[in-house]
């Protein structure tokens, strides 16, 4: 957001005060905000107060309070296992999808407009492809290598779902990155990986953590691509999945509220150290 | 920009690009390949007879019940970018003009919701609109209706509402992008040339965000349409889209992969149709 | 006798199709400050990132002390370099950034410290060590970017246009204090700059470069007061250019015919046939105005001409002149010296042969 926006008293400029000081224009965009946020949030809200009823059954009024769905959750050996797979396979996508993105964009960087341009549309193509198309794509190609499904398997789908959203961060650091500034280095006698360390990793420590916490968060979510790959293992939302195909059980909410939470945080600190700028 | 002209070009870029290079072509062009070709062979018992046929693509075209899906699919998705387009747009440009600060907080907001879960927020979709869920109780309970309304749940309806719910934060981000480029003068210098209201938007605004807003079309058409997952939980038995089709070739019990590998290519080429025909649309008007 | 400090011999570089250098050569001397000077596009950045290591000439060899370095790479060249936005790594402060090139090289903190100290004080940034990239001004960041630079004790120092992103008051001032560094040091410096101005203060030598070539190399005098073409009178302060055609030449000195009648004289820097069409410039500050005598005709070297508009700038007073058919020229004037002088009024317009140049037209 430009400057202007701080220095220039509202009512004068903005355009639906337009003539008249519009004050109903303006009920009616809060009405509006107001109607979208409960939209998105109502899932949210639902699955978090339902994650602490003491009712098995969804009703309102809600009868109580209680922790017990979180302790029959936890207590699952299945939770156990399928969260550790989740941990997993975050931590692999989040470190994978990295590495490859931030050599990537900076390999597009040292190229013309044309061929840069090129090369980042092209590696954006996993999110335009839906998910179960390419997901099926990666069960049939291991399975002409004769590979049996499984974590790895699901990994390496999760790097591809990862990897567009990476390369958009990184390189949206990049476009305010002073390349000259790695020249100075070298010319002031540091061998490109010194350079690396010293210099360039430092800098954008705070987008590559960013990029890294969004690619552990799509992984954490990653639900399609894992399901057609990961064979008989669990993850988290592979075990919600075959309880919801079970039907209703409010462990679902506790095990929902979880991911939601871990997500949540991941996001709003990936979205705090990518709006740092050196 | 002056920073990225005076770089080396000779400084091997091919060794920083040859990672994620090689794993797109490894796992993602390679799979494709084989997802093609497996399209045009047949799979007899779990047995792939690599023989050249056009079978697949046949029974799909054939079937009234797979036509039907198809069609359904595609209106279902052309319907969602329908509805969640305009939505963004307007809530966009609240966020950018209107309440300017206090937008940017909005924006946040809107895309945490986008991460907080995917199968979460479908099951609690489910929980919100179900026969004896949430929505007919509260109405219940106020006196509003008298007997729960059946058509929120297992119809198409559930499948839109939940749709726009899960995309609407992935289709705001273009059109904001776009929008964050149209600065306040312009709309100043617009209604100081006398264009207001909806003339304004029509004439203006929606002009100078129109790669934003068929961005925003393509996102929400091909995430609606390659969705199994939705139709499942809350479409109910009518519900099917072409994604349930595919998936159950691999996953279900009558699992025939040619034949969803077929499905998958003709899904892909419906996306690939939309998306040419969306950014040549908008790159024809705002040539024009 | 010592090699040159930098010796540039028959270096090309091409982009594809495009020809940044078009063989270029040109030689430093130790203790030498040497301006390239052209405008954006000319290549002369690219040869000093030729000279730093940054690229690779397409042909031809540089050499720094007689040391062949055309394949060796920037961080191990006795050069160094100080960037247009000074590049300062903003997570190390001022301190740091300096001693960065000593740390490199294993030194210790105390003589490391004592070094950033030495520099930081030559730049006139002591005390300011601890202070973040950006807490500095502009001036000061560029003040740091030497320091480093220079603290790596380099054999030349390398300047990418350092001043160009400063105001113009900080920019005149600079380029005074980086000459007095360059002095006091006996450094031999390469400054690349579009700014005339600056490499006429500034500089021992000039390279003017225009379209990959070097067009002229001497003092700022020399380039200043004998440009050796059309391209350099022009680019380097401002000029009458008068087209016309070579009446007479005795030794060096030319009669252009310029118009019906009216000729003018100069220095030619080169042969010039007659017969042939060629440029006269002059210098506005070396043309005289005076009121034309009553009746008499101009006589030689001088042209009658009619004054078309005075403008008082403060310092000086610009006088435009037109002397016969299409003949426009303007003459810079102090003050008093257009005290007789009136729009429309008819004028001798002259100057004296040494001051003006006769130049080959471009591309004949």
């Amino acid at each position: 957001m430009g400057n202007e926006v701080v220095i220039r008293p509202r009512s004068s400029g903005s355009p639906t005060d337009g003539e008249r000081h519009g004050s109903s224009r303006h009920v009616l965009a809060r009405v509006f905000i107001a109607v979208v946020m409960v939209y998105l949030f109502a899932p949210v809200i639902v699955t978090v107060v339902f994650s602490f009823t003491t009712s098995p059954r969804l009703s309102l009024p809600i009868e109580g309070l209680t922790l017990e769905w979180y302790w029959r959750a936890f207590s699952d050996p299945l939770f156990s296992e399928a969260l550790i797979h989740t941990v997993i396979l975050a931590i692999v996508t989040g470190a994978v999808a990295v590495a490859l993105g931030v050599s990537f964009c900076f390999g597009v960087a040292r190229l013309g407009p044309r061929a840069r341009g090129a090369l980042l549309v092209a590696s954006l193509a996993p999110a335009a492809v839906p998910a179960l198309v390419f997901g099926i794509a990666l069960a049939l190609f291991f399975n002409a290598l004769g590979r049996t499904q499984g974590l790895v398997n699901a990994a390496l789908g999760h790097i591809l779902v990862a990897l567009p959203f990476v390369v958009l961060t990184i390189n949206a650091r990049l476009a305010t990155f002073d390349f000259s500034m790695l020249e100075a280095a070298q010319d002031l006698g540091a061998s490109s990986s010194r350079t690396f360390w010293d210099i360039t990793f430092p800098i954008i420590r705070p987008s590559i953590l960013g990029a890294g916490l969004l690619a552990m968060a799509l992984s954490i979510d990653e639900f399609v691509v894992t399901w057609f790959n990961v064979g008989n293992q669990l993850t988290v939302p592979v075990l919600i999945w075959g309880l919801l195909r079970r039907g209703i059980s409010p462990s679902i909410n506790a095990l929902a509220t979880v991911i939601l939470t871990s997500l949540i945080v991941l996001v709003v600190m990936s979205n705090l150290l990518n709006r740092r700028r050196a | 920009m002056l920073t990225r002209r005076g770089l080396p070009r000779l400084h091997v870029p091919l060794r920083l690009l040859a990672p994620a290079g090689g794993f797109y072509g490894l796992f993602f062009v390679v799979p494709l390949t084989i997802l093609i070709v497996l399209s045009f062979w047949t799979v007899n018992a779990f047995v792939i007879v690599p023989e050249w046929t056009l079978s697949n693509y046949l029974d799909a075209v054939s079937s009234a019940l797979y036509g039907a899906v198809f069609v359904r699919t595609i209106l279902i998705g052309l319907g969602t970018a329908a509805v969640v387009v305009p939505i963004a747009y307007v809530l966009a440009y609240l966020m950018r003009f209107v309440f300017e600060r206090r937008g940017q907080f909005m924006l946040d907001l809107v895309l945490v919701s986008m991460f907080s879960g995917y199968l979460v927020r479908i099951y609690a979709w489910r929980t919100i609109l179900g026969k004896e869920g949430l929505l007919n109780t509260l109405l219940l309970q106020m006196g509003v209706i008298s007997e729960p309304i059946t058509f929120l749940i297992y119809s198409n309806l559930a499948v839109v509402i939940t749709l726009v719910g899960l995309l609407l934060p992935l289709v705001l981000l273009p059109i904001y992008s776009s929008m964050s480029n149209v600065s306040r003068e312009h709309l100043e210098v617009a209604r100081d040339l006398g264009s207001k209201g909806v003339g304004l938007h029509r004439t203006i605004l929606v002009p100078m965000v129109l790669p934003g807003l068929g961005a925003g079309f393509a996102i929400a058409f091909i995430l609606s349409v390659g969705d199994f997952v939705i139709p499942q939980m809350v479409g109910g038995p009518q519900g099917v889209m072409v994604g349930n089709l595919i998936a159950d070739q691999f996953k279900g019990t009558g699992a025939n992969w040619s034949e969803g590998a077929a499905f998958a290519l003709i899904l892909l080429s419906c996306v690939l149709v939309v998306y040419l025909t969306t950014t040549r649309a908008v790159r024809w008007v705002t040539r024009w | 006798m010592n090699p040159p400090a930098v010796e540039v011999r028959g270096v090309g570089k091409r982009f594809g199709e495009h020809v940044a250098l078009d063989e270029i050569s040109l030689i430093v001397h130790e203790h030498e400050f040497v301006s390239l000077l052209g405008p954006s596009g000319c290549g002369k950045t690219t040869l000093l990132r030729i000279i730093s290591g940054f690229e690779r000439p397409t042909t031809g060899r540089v050499f720094v002390h007689g040391e062949d370095v055309t394949a060796v790479a920037p961080d191990r060249r006795p050069t160094n370099i100080v960037f247009q936005r000074g590049a300062l790594f903003p997570h190390m402060n001022v301190a740091e950034n300096v001693g960065y090139s000593l740390k490199l090289r294993g030194w210790s903190k105390d003589r490391i410290s004592n070094q950033v100290d030495e520099m930081l004080a030559l730049v006139r940034l002591d005390g300011l060590g601890h202070r973040g990239p950006t807490e500095l001004s502009g001036g000061q960041v560029q003040r740091a970017a030497l320091a480093r630079a220079l603290a790596a004790e380099p054999r030349v120092l390398l300047l990418d246009e350092p001043l160009s992103a400063l105001d113009l008051k900080l920019r005149q001032h600079m380029a005074l204090e980086l000459r007095a560094i360059q002095r006091k040091l006996a450094a031999t410096f390469v400054y690349v700059t579009h700014d005339q101005t600056e490499a006429l203060v500034m500089s021992d030598r000039i390279a003017v470069m225009n379209q990959g070539r070097i067009v002229q190399v001497g003092t700022p005098r020399e380039v200043y007061t004998r440009p050796a073409s059309v391209f350099a009178s022009d680019f380097i302060g401002e000029t009458n250019l008068l087209p016309g055609t070579v009446e007479s030449v005795s030794g060096q000195e030319v009669t252009i015919a310029l118009g019906s009648g009216v000729v003018g004289r100069a220095i030619a820097p080169a042969l010039l046939a007659i017969g042939t069409r060629a440029t006269l410039s002059v210098r506005p500050e070396s043309i005289r105005v005076r009121p034309a005598d009553n009746g008499g005709s101009p006589g030689a070297g001088q042209l009658a001409g009619t004054i078309r508009e005075i403008a008082y700038l403060g310092s000086h007073v610009r006088v435009e002149v037109e002397a016969g058919e299409g003949i426009a020229l303007w003459a810079e004037l102090r003050d008093e010296e257009v005290v007789q002088l009136r729009v429309g009024s008819a004028v001798t317009v002259s100057w004296s042969t040494s001051a003006a140049s006769a130049l080959a037209n471009p591309g004949s």
